[in-house]
């Protein structure tokens, strides 16, 4: 790596590196283009001296040689360097365990369906993307006969995450879910359930917590 | 190189093979339910407190096989208020959350059927409510107690106590009422305690709520001692100002765990397993001592390894 790194600066400041060679091949000392007064240095650009010989001289060096020479080591720097882009579909990007992505209803490990309807998500979703219709069932238990979301009018707030009392809807780490058709993109409740299963242990592990904070 | 990728290509489809594996033990959970209904909310409840609240989850354990479960419950009903207000970005969001356990509680102490029997902490909660008579007074401020806004900071340590008093303090009581007991003794010695633990995670969350909430040390002790909030957030080594102001608070807090240690012999033998938390609180206070009071030092950050031995010691001793 360092040798890599080498290459490269050799090659950024080869104009100087290779100028301060020139200047000792040419005959004449390179002069100060004004007078400068005593008790200060002079620091801009000298003036070379302009005889034919050192023109030629200076024009051969930097035409020729020296930039084709910083071209082959740029090359050869970038042969060694490591790629700054990811193979992406079998390589990813890092995420967030806060990210927000495609949404998920969780079940309880022993099977039940989280959601108990209590429509808070509905509420709250500022975009009107959540429907859901409940009934109580004969022993008093309620659960939604219908959960839709509709994926292209949700804005990705993350609002029917926070507001969910039982955290059955959450919004998971996948962002891979293009279809082709909108109308793919309708999630009922069984799409949202299956979301759950596949996606279940990388949710969990985004939401844990050692210490009550409150 | 070839062997390794074959390993990896292996290791992959071993994974995918575990994840179908869950799939279908999940499914097939679904279908019989019913009949590990009760153990399952059981496991669900501890697993809860186990992954919030570790240390009083450890407490929780010590318990008689009696009153175990319906402990879990408490604390586990504890931990979903408590969650309700972190992770929000939006005030009413929380409340909105609060409220739906404050209609919770009304529910689970009402006779017909509604989805508590869905909810596996309400289900338990409702257990424990319908085997042991508490007080629903306590519940409620458990939850009402719980509804101020995040950026809402303490004035005074009054205050602090207070808010520690409505939320520590009444899972005490309720505790305390799974045994039976009733004694003026036993709540002044909760009522204690419940303060010192308030504070005390007060204090811890510090280091962990800096961006999400007001800072909890109360604004009193913060002018009192010239500190801005800026600087207890900044958490440098060996500011004079910052550790006056924490030892301030800690030192309340140590003076409610005094207090509730000194009632020890007035109370009940039973209860007494109760009160465990207070060996928590107390190692917690000691490491901060010494530490100098740096909230964000090593040993005050990460977990206490030697708590579950000393409270076992304690347990065995009969003492808290």
């Amino acid at each position: 790596m360092s040798l890599t790194m080498k290459l490269f600066s050799i090659t950024r400041n080869g104009n100087r590196m290779l100028g301060v060679t020139s200047r000792f091949m040419s005959t004449k000392e390179a002069k100060d283009i004004v007078d400068v007064p005593k008790g200060y240095v002079y620091v801009n650009n000298k003036e070379e001296s302009m005889d034919l010989n050192d023109v030629t001289d200076r024009a051969a060096s930097t035409i020729f040689l020296a930039e084709l020479m910083r071209g082959f080591g740029v090359t050869l720097a970038h042969i060694f360097k490591e790629p700054a882009t990811i193979n992406y579909p079998f390589e990813k990007g890092p995420l967030s365990p806060r990210f927000r992505g495609e949404h998920a209803l969780r079940r309880y490990p022993s099977g039940e369906e989280r959601c108990i309807a209590c429509k808070l998500c509905e509420a709250i979703c500022p975009a009107q993307a959540i429907t859901i219709e409940a009934e109580e069932r004969a022993d008093g238990s309620r659960r939604t006969t219908r959960y839709d979301i509709d994926m292209t009018k949700c804005i990705y707030c993350g609002f029917c995450q926070e507001a969910c009392p039982v955290d059955a809807i959450v919004e998971g780490p996948n962002f891979e879910f293009s279809t082709e058709t909108h109308e793919e993109l309708l999630y009922n409740k069984e799409k949202l359930l299956s979301n759950g299963d596949k996606w279940e242990s990388e949710i969990a592990s985004n939401l844990q917590a050692d210490h009550l904070y409150r | 190189m070839k062997f390794l990728k074959k390993c990896t290509n292996f290791e992959i489809s071993l994974r995918n093979l575990r994840i179908l594996l869950q799939q279908q033990q999940r499914r097939q959970h679904g279908t019989n339910q019913q009949t590990n209904n009760g153990k399952s909310a059981e496991r669900y409840c501890m697993n809860l407190v186990e992954k919030n609240d570790h240390e009083n989850y450890l407490c929780t354990l010590l318990l008689d096989n009696a009153h175990r479960r319906h402990a879990f419950a408490l604390r586990a009903f504890n931990v979903e208020v408590a969650k309700c207000s972190s992770n929000v970005s939006e005030d009413h969001i929380a409340k909105m959350r609060l409220k739906f356990w404050f209609h919770s509680i009304e529910k689970c102490y009402a006779k017909e059927k509604s989805y508590v029997s869905d909810q596996p902490v309400l289900r338990e909660l409702k257990k424990t409510i319908d085997s042991f008579q508490l007080n629903k007074v306590y519940l409620k401020r458990l939850v009402n107690a719980r509804d101020r806004a995040p950026n809402e900071p303490f004035v005074t340590i009054k205050d602090l106590e207070t808010y520690a008093e409505q939320t520590y303090s009444s899972l005490l009581y309720l505790l305390v009422q799974l045994t039976g007991v009733k004694d003026m003794n036993v709540d002044h010695a909760a009522s204690h305690l419940g303060k010192a633990q308030g504070i005390v995670t007060l204090l811890r969350s510090v280091p962990y709520t800096k961006r999400s909430q007001a800072l909890n040390i109360p604004q009193e002790v913060l002018i009192k001692n010239g500190v801005s909030q800026e600087r207890v957030l900044r958490a440098k080594a060996n500011d004079k100002g910052v550790e006056d102001c924490i030892f301030e608070v800690a030192t309340v807090a140590h003076q409610h765990l005094e207090m509730a240690r000194n009632l020890s012999d007035k109370v009940p033998k039973e209860v007494r397993k109760l009160f465990l938390p207070a060996v928590a609180i107390d190692r917690y206070l000691e490491r901060l001592r010494l530490a100098n009071f740096n909230l964000t030092h090593q040993s005050c950050l990460q977990r206490d390894s030697m708590l579950p031995f000393s409270l076992y010691m304690r347990n065995l001793r009969g003492k808290f």
